[in-house]
């Protein structure tokens, strides 16, 4: 029975290990070796004390905090407008929103190329190249993903909820303060959770977008592995940026353990 | 005085009309219940009071004022759903308390009696995960009565508890009934021992239509259509000719005293309405030919089914000792009272 259910669990396992955990492993000891191949800290903290570092890791947490901040306010803004406010094809702009979930992310920064680059439809001259271009590019892509779920806890919320919180005198603003948005707070908690560490890890986006200054933990580990080929320094941010998502991931967990539908319906 | 009155309210969903000219007065404490089956326009009559839904033609009146136009939240009536409708994220007190802080006016004592009213003092911390059916059903009366409605609208308010604690909150809803002598009761059910228990007066609802509105006793004893006959109370109808215009009918041969509330001319034929609780069946003696085709036991009755000149009758009786089998002839025994004439 044992070897059975071994026969089972190894090949999946060893196909795990060998396409995902060897090379984060591989990733790892490269951090840790000198261009001897001898064991050593000085790239961490040569790394660690660079200043690019941390301009690094501090575009990348306030365009993923910012991001994600504006993707929670779109979305439940969109998901209550399209599930609570009637009108003639609400259900087409809610298939959209799915087919946005199923394109690439370069796309949106490229068509804001179109929009906003010196020859685009809207010129706003050095916009297109600031972390604030990033910002809405990653908010325009990753909103469905707080909508989502949003939408799907709508839809679950009686609608003589709504209809009894207003004959006791709540007016619409207090029923959606005081009943909609507290029932909706765990999903789009859990899309927001999701979103953060997406945008974390983005890069198509901020690479198409081609702004200069805004280095991230994605752009810098390829800045430092494909152009200036420093393959240990890249694998130290490697690993920060692995370490920095799991551990949001691992928060994230811990927090939705309780909420397992709205958890895996983002997961 | 009256509470609440419908003036011709009309209300349609696209080409769907679900209430046709519906009027009805309610008075300041009388409880009025809506009764009819799925699609009969009840609810839709309750939705339209409390404002969810805007007729398409009509009147809605409160306490003398048109309401027809203004949003639910201006409306200040307590309403009571099905499902309870509570807000899961609140306990207990402040469920009960949200309508007094959406109106500026929270009175913590006010939640206290309230929860006090409906026997759940001590329960306001908890969460309504954390109650029973029927204890959420009573949390959602007391927030429905915390902001002192004029008019309680109730929208088959017990139809998700079981049969036990069903006749128990009924026996409750009678009790708050009495206790609130100035509040106005609208209550929608499909269940004709909740209206018959409840309802000072029951308005019978058919195809989005009010058909019958009387007294509970007065569409009991004397329903004036076959439908209102069949649907509370589950009346037999019986063809039968007037004998006497004093009330004397003959069924099938045997002369009965039937009452009218219309007046009857001799040689009519008309239907009278018999419960089945009021017939006996018996192998032979006394009574009018049919036959017996079907027979189920209910616990304290069985309840009989025959064949009599084509129309299938009711009849529960306690016991069926003596009684040929199912397919023989048998005869039905008409009561000498109770029986009454439906001229519609």
């Amino acid at each position: 029975m044992i070897n059975r259910a071994v026969a089972w669990v190894l090949p999946p396992l060893v196909l795990l290990i060998g396409f995902l955990v060897y090379p984060l492993i591989l990733v790892a000891r490269q951090s840790f070796l000198d261009d001897d191949g001898g064991a050593t800290l000085d790239v961490w903290r040569a790394v660690l004390s660079a200043g690019e570092f941390h301009r690094a890791i501090g575009n990348t947490v306030v365009i993923a905090a910012g991001a994600t901040a504006g993707c929670v306010v779109l979305g439940t803004f969109f998901a209550v407008v399209l599930a609570l406010v009637p009108f003639p094809g609400a259900s087409a702009v809610s298939r959209t929103v799915d087919a946005i979930l199923a394109f690439p992310s370069f796309l949106i920064a490229l068509s804001f190329t179109f929009l906003y680059g010196a020859a685009g439809v809207l010129p706003l001259g050095d916009f297109l190249y600031s972390r604030w271009c990033v910002i809405l590019a990653e908010i325009t892509f990753y909103t469905p993903f707080v909508m989502r779920p949003a939408m799907a806890a709508l839809s679950r919320l009686p609608v003589e909820r709504l209809q009894v919180a207003a004959s006791l005198g709540a007016r619409p603003w207090q029923v959606l303060r005081r009943v909609v948005l507290p029932e909706l707070a765990p999903s789009v908690a859990a899309g927001g959770a999701l979103t953060l560490l997406l945008t974390l890890n983005e890069f198509g986006i901020v690479l198409f977008i081609g702004a200069k200054d805004v280095l991230t933990l994605p752009m810098l580990v390829q800045v430092k592995g494909v152009v200036t080929f420093d393959y240990p320094a890249a694998c130290v941010v490697a690993v920060v940026e692995v370490a920095l998502s799991l551990t949001l991931y691992l928060l994230y967990r811990r927090i939705f353990a309780g909420r397992g539908d709205d958890a895996r319906l983002v997961a | 005085m009256t509470a609440v009155r419908f003036d011709s309210v009309s209300v349609r969903y696209g080409d769907v009309t679900a209430l046709r000219d519906f009027s009805l007065e309610v008075a300041v404490g009388e409880t009025v219940a809506l009764l009819g089956p799925s699609g009969s326009g009840k609810s839709t009559a309750l939705k339209a009071l409390a404002g969810f839904v805007r007729p398409a033609s009509g009147r809605v009146l409160l306490n003398g004022h048109d309401v027809t136009a203004a949003p639910p939240h201006r409306r200040g009536l307590g309403v009571v759903v099905q499902q309870y409708a509570l807000f899961p994220h609140m306990t207990v007190a402040d469920n009960v308390a949200f309508g007094l802080r959406a109106r500026r006016a929270m009175d913590s004592g006010r939640v206290a009696e309230m929860l006090e009213l409906v026997g759940l003092t001590g329960f306001g911390k908890r969460y309504p995960r954390e109650l029973s059916g029927g204890q959420q059903q009573r949390v959602a009366i007391a927030r429905a009565l915390a902001i002192r409605p004029p008019v309680l609208l109730l929208d088959e308010p017990l139809s998700a508890l079981d049969a036990q604690l069903r006749a128990d909150m009924l026996q409750e809803l009678r009790r708050l009934r009495d206790e609130l002598p100035d509040v106005a009761m609208l209550y929608v059910t499909h269940d004709q021992t909740e209206a018959l228990t409840l309802a000072h007066r029951i308005a019978v609802m058919r195809d989005a239509r009010l058909v019958d509105l009387d007294t509970a006793e007065g569409l009991y004893r004397q329903p004036p259509s076959e439908f209102t006959a069949a649907f509370l109370g589950g009346a037999n109808l019986l063809p039968a000719t007037v004998v006497d215009p004093s009330g004397l009918v003959r069924v099938g041969g045997v002369t009965i005293s039937a009452t009218s509330a219309a007046v009857l001319r001799t040689g009519d034929e008309v239907q009278v309405a018999i419960r089945p609780h009021a017939l006996g069946v018996t192998g032979d003696g006394e009574g009018v030919p049919a036959t017996l085709t079907g027979l189920q036991w209910r616990g304290a009755t069985f309840r009989l089914t025959c064949d009599f000149d084509g129309t299938a009758v009711s009849a529960d009786v306690a016991a069926v000792e003596g009684l040929p089998p199912v397919g023989a002839r048998v005869r039905l025994r008409l009561p000498e009272r109770g029986a009454a004439v439906v001229t519609r």
